[in-house]
């Protein structure tokens, strides 16, 4: 049996693309890759789809006419997820929404439908997380600079909150595992790629802000409440390698743990 | 001569002025003590660091639970408040920081008994100068540590005295550093009408805290504040609050006035009032006085006073989360206090939570049937949220439901299968006899994660703004 895979090149309008080419011909796909990350099998019949920006918004307008605002946004949000074989799960979701028209979100016990409101809620409520869990630090020339490490890439959800948080600031948000950038020049936020970044050093006032920052941490806590474990249900652990207030303890603990 | 006394508040007013300017201290964090007798009658005084003031006023801060930074839109050259508010981190006792928390001052002139800053304790004393804290509100806030100022403060002098500097900060902050975060402004009871009135302008939340609930309570426990010069400013700022609000809708340029509302806080196992008493106050609030939140903080021992719990009393923290579950079950679920309760049982059961202890007082209204019961019938069944409801009757509209519809949906039927039929049919694996299924649901007996939160939920449309909020974890 022959299988179709369609090789889109990662990006957003890459996949709006393959989608409307395939919606076009009206047959099922064997699969949906980024370039990337395809490996060939034995019956696959490759398909390459060239980016087309014309074609993208074709499709996302016939998109917004036949599907509520709210689907699309689920599907940006799944593209985003880096769950495994987003792709179909969106192809398929997009299928059910051409039959089902407005009311496709209604349908939740419906696998596809959830899907895709699984993952696209898990990238919200990480999205959520960041806008609370960024954390900036203060380089020599005054800019602010913050290194995240998300498990999905929320990057293009998040800089909108924070230049209108800080508009009149420069600073810029490092996805370290994505190696993408963000970078906001006192006017709207831009995502760059990046290779190696090396950290400028810090300012002069910075750490002792931050020492102020992690006394207040330390202090808040009731301690005849103590509850490590909700702490760590609101924040997980990962996150702590570039919270300010846990940075402490995250390092003492990896050193206890390599060096008992 | 007289030398002053260690503890005596007066001292440190009088020392205010020596501090060092801000600027300069910021960079040399040395360890100093607080202040030392030396021989007989001699006082060294240390001058305070920033740094120190601020272990001393957090520390005095924190047992003011509130820490919610929403209900408010604004925007600034230097920030903006979010409509859902944001939490940035979580504290080693699970709660939320999503505002700096502190105290303008601990020095006070009053002697509340429950409280670590009355008069008679002997405990160091700071106090900030507006350009210190405003400075710190500010940094924190572009570093993303914080979604704003929660100011807070022990009475020096008088109430307005107090509350006159007090607004002096915010009125800084809004105003020369252009700041658009969040400010929620304690009021100190007491202030006068006049001061309330300015308050409003600046935060985006007032609130008096009533810390006990009643009167009797107040005169044995607090013997320096009287209940209408709490209520008083309350309703005063209601009343300003709602005519704001009439106003904007006319014009739209009419200034924010307090838009985030008021708030408050009780506190639970001080002094022996009823649940019944408690959410009877609660309701009154929220009806009467339109308050967007009451807080229920159980005590923690600080102090030891013949009125008061030992220091060794265990903290009631299932009592306070029991009374977090009734609070939303008035705000968010159409319950009347009056329902929670009956004539033998003027406190919550500790063992079930109310809902449920609601619904097993109530069998003649179970089970019922998922694929017709309305919204309202539907958030009343234990173990079905607003969440879950809120699934079932959008997908209801496009197909009849079986238990497999309800599973896939994540509607976890552990305690709901007792409650609930699908298609006519009952799920339940016991018969219903509430007796039977109290027994089943009582074994939840962890103290529960208080505010134990559903994460934001974007399926939730209408009542958004108001649901969010509580959703996140957020106080
Ligand atoms: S007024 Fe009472 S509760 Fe407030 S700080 Fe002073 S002693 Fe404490």
């Amino acid at each position: 049996m022959e299988r179709k895979i369609y090789l889109y090149d990662g990006t957003y309008t890459g996949l709006l693309t393959a989608l409307s080419v395939i919606e076009k011909k009206r047959e099922k796909p064997g699969n949906i890759c980024p370039k990337g990350s395809y490996r060939p099998g034995l019956f696959d019949k490759i398909i390459t789809i060239t980016t087309d920006p014309a074609e993208t918004a074709d499709f996302l307008n016939t998109l917004e006419k036949v599907l509520v605002r709210r689907s699309l946004d689920h599907i940006f949000r799944v593209f985003l997820s880096s769950v495994q074989h987003k792709e179909m799960a969106i192809y398929r979701y997009v299928r059910l929404g051409f039959e089902t028209q407005k009311k496709l979100d209604y349908f939740l016990s419906d696998e596809r439908v959830k899907f895709i409101h699984d993952h696209a809620r898990k990238v919200s409520v990480e999205a959520h997380r960041m806008r609370g869990l960024v954390r900036f630090r203060e380089l020599q020339d005054g800019w602010l600079y913050a290194p995240i490490e998300t498990d999905h890439y929320v990057l293009p959800l998040i800089i909108r909150h924070f230049s209108q948080r800080l508009p009149q600031k420069q600073w810029f948000i490092h996805d370290i595992k994505r190696k993408k950038i963000a970078i906001h020049n006192l006017t709207y936020p831009r995502i760059f790629d990046v290779k190696n970044y090396r950290v400028p050093e810090l300012s002069f006032k910075e750490a002792e802000h931050q020492k102020i920052w992690q006394e207040y941490f330390k202090n808040i806590a009731i301690k005849d409440r103590k509850n490590v474990r909700l702490q760590r249900q609101f924040m997980p652990k990962r996150y702590w390698k570039y919270l300010t207030e846990m940075e402490v303890i995250h390092n003492e603990e990896t050193c206890t743990r390599y060096h008992p | 001569m007289e030398y002053p006394q260690e503890g005596d508040p007066d001292l440190f007013q009088n020392f205010q002025f020596w501090d060092r300017p801000y600027g300069q201290i910021v960079s040399q964090f040395g360890s100093s003590k607080t202040f030392a007798k030396n021989g007989e009658g001699f006082c060294i005084l240390y001058i305070m660091n920033t740094l120190e003031k601020f272990k001393i006023l957090a520390e005095s801060a924190k047992y003011d639970v509130s820490c919610s930074s929403s209900g408010a839109k604004r925007k600034n050259k230097l920030g903006m408040t979010v409509l859902g508010g944001i939490c940035h981190s979580w504290s080693s006792d699970g709660r939320c920081i999503s505002l700096l928390k502190i105290l303008m001052t601990n020095v006070c002139i009053y002697d509340c008994a429950y409280c670590v800053n009355r008069r008679s304790n002997d405990i160091p004393r700071a106090t900030f100068e507006p350009r210190e804290l405003i400075d710190l509100t500010v940094d924190f806030y572009e570093k993303n540590y914080i979604e704003g100022l929660f100011l807070s403060s022990a009475v020096i002098k008088t109430p307005d005295y107090t509350m006159e500097r007090m607004i002096e900060i915010v009125r800084q902050l809004r105003g020369r550093r252009q700041f658009g975060g969040y400010i929620h402004l304690k009021i100190i009871p007491g202030t006068s009408p006049r001061l309330l009135e300015i308050a409003g302008r600046y935060a985006d939340r007032v609130s008096v805290n009533i810390e006990l609930p009643t009167q009797k309570s107040l005169a044995l426990l607090a013997p320096d504040k009287k209940m209408p010069e709490i209520i008083g400013p309350m309703k005063r700022l209601d009343t300003s609050i709602r005519s704001m609000i009439a106003l904007r809708k006319k014009h739209k340029k009419v200034p924010a006035y307090a838009p985030a509302g008021q708030s408050t806080q009780l506190i639970i196992g001080a002094t022996p009032e009823t649940d019944l008493e408690i959410m009877g106050l609660s309701q009154w609030l929220y009806q009467s006085i339109h308050l967007k939140r009451v807080y229920y903080s159980a005590y923690v021992p600080v102090n030891t006073t013949k009125n008061l719990p030992a220091l060794t009393t265990a903290i009631p923290l299932l009592r306070e989360h029991r009374l977090y579950q009734a609070d939303w079950l008035i705000r968010f679920y159409g319950f009347d206090g009056r329902e929670l309760f009956t004539k033998n049982t003027p406190h919550l059961d500790l063992e079930v939570d109310p809902k449920a202890s609601w619904a097993l007082r109530h069998p003649e209204k179970f089970p019922v049937e998922i694929n017709r019961a309305d919204y309202e019938t539907l958030i009343r069944v234990p173990g079905i949220g607003v969440q879950g409801a809120y699934k079932i009757v959008l997908t209801r509209q496009v197909k009849s439901l079986r238990i497999e519809d309800l599973k896939k949906m994540r509607i976890s039927l552990k305690r709901a299968q007792y409650f609930i039929t699908v298609k006519g049919k009952y799920h339940g694996d016991i018969p219903f006899t509430p007796e039977d299924i109290r027994e089943r649901l009582a074994p939840e007996k962890r103290p529960a994660l208080q505010n134990s939160s559903p994460q934001l939920n974007f399926f939730i449309q209408g009542k958004k703004e108001e649901i969010a909020s509580v959703l996140h974890g957020e106080f």
